[in-house]
């Protein structure tokens, strides 16, 4: 067990060091759960607009795709064009504006594939709020670029499409009125219905740093250094499975407290937030650990992982309430863990007592028992040097 | 008699088509340090990663301080040092945090592994550039702290697989000192290389390997002495080498003949009467012989007799 904890260790270190793993399991969630709350409520009284500037020196169709999704915060964060970064700096500096955005010449070749840039974020220290905001957008509109980018590469789609497609998903954020459709249920305000939505679509992402980067170990030699190593190989397994869980349950720990006490989500009894969390982290990484073992390389379980967590989170009503559609999709929903968490949520929210958590903990744990035992089988083979 | 800290016996292992360890079997003594010397795709990898408890043998067995070695024998592990042929180390941390990592992996605390760490940083020259991210380093440092990794348990036995492939003169020098080093402070040291040189100035002993079976074992001089009468004779010109190569191997003195970079190389039984001999058939099949030299006979040598291939084709 030591042997675990200290690759678990190690794997954090490397996690927070590279910080894609934060910008996964952090800023992505809450940056989307902002915009997408926003979007459908706008915020509470109390709360002001945000003005953002944005430098755009790259002229391409994804700055104005950005330009279009932020338009459609509409009442929290107003967008104005900004034309060089020093007038960015000196208008943040004078707080005319919360912060600045400076997308770089060449991002839109970059999406398509071209040679990587950074988007710049302006910030004041005096307005942490209005950087953080800066930042989140930034973050968020840069992680689903990467994940559309991986997606239409694993999809086969052209590079033209990529932006096309960049285009229709950050238009098509529905502005879905969701109240009184159910009379058993009573559903989550929109707020929290983000909140929870995209924390565990994130949670799928998140997850994947541990187990799959055995694959990463194993082609990089490390893996066989470890067997090497006088350790068990069920150290090793257990060590990556840590990770896994452990950037599982702070991402989500994480979220819930921001959005309970930054964005006023109403998550319910915290016990019973506490239980779902940690079946659906489970659930989660058994999930991907069974898609792990059915990859040959990295790059393969990354694709896979990446269509897996889309399709189930697209399904399970990450992005809509998909279980109160009906028909197909509706009964296809049930065979996920998003729609088991959320609906457990929702029955909390609702003001059932602790016990409504036990049947979606139930399911959760049971798709952790089914997905872990197969991934258990054959994940042996991946232990090799 | 040293006592034996490797022992291995009829080690077998077969990729598919392929045989790529057939039979092989040797010893290494404490304090001592043995190479295996054969060309590319010889089965010294998968010999090794046989040995380290990374693969397992169709067939044999090994016995590593006296523990029976399996994939799965932590006790045999514990008492070996492993640096892999290609380098195996992290590239996003820091060698020192590379160096603890591993460290506490074969069981130092984290005291020890500190103290180990630093030492290691000493012997392996990166104590300078310890807190940077190994992947800033240039390929020979990283090649050295992918050796420094096999060093921190002091294991009893080091086994080290081609380290200095890709490095530069400069740093192969360095590396070459440090294993002397290790080997003078009663390591038992397992080397594969395909550099003759490598083979004759660090290894107390060397076993000739190719197509997965050891040919032969012993110290250089023992080696050498399977020769032979034999000399080595290195003929440098121009023209159709191949076919001169071809016609001076149908000499009865001649033993053994390849061609390399505009040269070639004879196996001769007493090379100062044959040599008008070959000088002859070598202008006649058409090449103009610019230089040759006899020369006292090496590792190399011995491999072509054994084999009939020159070691590096
Ligand atoms: N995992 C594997 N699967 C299939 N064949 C393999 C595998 N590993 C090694 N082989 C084959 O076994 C033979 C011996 O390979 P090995 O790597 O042991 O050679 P080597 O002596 O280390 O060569 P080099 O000097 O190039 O490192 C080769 O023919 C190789 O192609
Ligand atoms: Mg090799």
């Amino acid at each position: 067990m030591r042997a675990a904890f200290l690759i678990t260790a190690k794997d954090l270190r490397q996690r927070v060091r590279d910080r894609s793993a934060v910008l996964v399991a952090v800023v992505a969630p809450l940056a989307l759960a902002f915009a997408l709350g926003a979007t459908v409520s706008g915020f509470s009284a109390g709360s002001r607009a945000f003005t953002i500037g944005l430098v755009d020196l790259d002229h391409g169709p994804a700055a104005s795709t950005l330009q279009d999704a932020l338009a459609k915060a509409g009442s929290s964060v107003v967008m104005k064009d900004v034309a060089t970064p020093a007038e960015g700096r000196r208008l943040v500096k004078d707080g005319e504006l919360d912060g600045a955005i400076v997308l770089p010449q060449g991002l839109s070749i970059a999406s398509m594939g071209g040679p990587p840039v950074r988007i710049d974020v302006i910030g004041d220290p005096k307005n942490p709020i209005g950087a953080l905001v800066g930042r989140s957008i930034a973050g968020a509109f840069a992680t689903s670029m990467r994940t559309i980018q991986i997606a239409s590469k694993a999809l086969g789609a052209g590079p033209a499409e990529t932006i096309k497609i960049v285009g229709r998903v950050s238009s098509s954020s529905p502005p879905i009125s969701i109240s009184d459709t159910s009379t058993t249920r009573k559903n989550l305000d929109p707020k929290t219905y983000y909140a929870a939505a995209m924390a565990v679509f994130f949670l799928f992402f998140a997850v994947q740093f541990g187990i799959s980067s055995l694959l990463h170990e194993r082609a990089d030699g490390t893996l066989a250094r470890m067997l090497a190593a006088p350790i068990s190989r069920r150290s090793i397994l257990a060590g990556k499975a840590m990770t896994s869980l452990a950037l599982g349950f702070v991402s989500m720990t994480m979220l819930a407290l921001i959005t309970r006490y930054a964005l006023g989500a109403h998550w319910g009894n915290p016990l019973g937030v506490a239980v779902l969390i940690v079946c659906a982290v489970l659930a989660a990484t058994a999930v991907t650990a069974l898609v792990t073992t059915l990859a040959k390389t990295y790059e393969q379980a990354n694709a896979w992982l990446s269509i897996v967590s889309v399709v189930l989170g697209m399904l399970g009503g990450s992005f809509f309430p998909v279980a109160q559609s009906g028909g197909v999709l509706a009964l296809l929903s049930k065979a996920t863990p998003h729609a088991w968490f959320l609906n457990g949520l929702q029955d909390l929210s609702s003001g059932g007592a602790l016990s409504v958590v036990v049947e979606p903990a139930i399911v959760l744990l049971a798709i952790t028992v089914v997905c872990g035992a197969v991934a258990l089988v054959r994940i042996r083979r991946l232990i090799e040097p | 008699m040293r006592e034996s800290v490797l022992h291995c016996e009829g080690l077998r292992k077969r990729f598919g088509d392929i045989q790529a360890v057939n039979g092989v079997s040797f010893e290494i003594a404490s304090g001592e340090s043995y190479g295996l010397l054969g060309p590319n795709g010889a089965g010294k990898t998968t010999a090794i990663s046989i040995v380290a408890g990374l693969l397992e043998a169709d067939a044999g067995e090994a016995f590593v301080a006296g523990e029976r070695l399996t994939t799965r024998s932590v006790a045999a592990k514990a008492a070996i040092g492993f640096v892999p042929q290609d380098l195996a180390i992290y590239p996003d941390l820091s060698a020192h945090e590379n160096l603890c990592f591993f460290a506490r992996l074969y069981g130092l605390s984290a005291k020890q592994a500190h103290a180990r760490t630093e030492e290691v940083l000493e012997v392996v020259g990166l104590s300078e550039r310890a807190n940077d991210q190994a992947k800033t380093y240039s390929g020979g440092m990283k090649r050295r702290l992918n050796i420094g990794i096999g060093l921190l348990h002091e294991p009893r036995l080091l086994i080290l697989d081609e380290p200095t492939v890709g490095v530069d003169p400069q740093s192969r020098n360095a590396i070459l000192e440090s294993v002397e080093q290790l080997g003078e402070k009663g390591m038992a040291v397992l080397y594969t290389t395909h550099y003759m040189e490598e083979a004759e100035r660090l290894c107390d002993r060397v076993g000739i390997i190719d197509h997965g079976e050891l040919k032969a074992e012993g110290t250089r001089e023992e080696l050498v002495a399977l020769l032979g009468e034999h000399d080595k004779v290195h003929l440098t010109g121009t023209g159709s080498l191949e076919a001169a190569a071809n016609a001076c191997v149908r000499i009865g003195a001649v033993d053994a003949a390849s061609t390399g970079d505009g040269s070639i190389e004879l196996l001769v039984k007493g090379a100062s009467a044959a040599l008008p001999e070959i000088l002859t058939t070598a202008s006649e099949a058409g090449v103009s012989v610019h230089s040759v030299e006899v020369e006292e006979p090496n590792l190399e040598a011995v491999f072509l007799h054994l084999t009939g291939r020159a070691l590096r084709d």
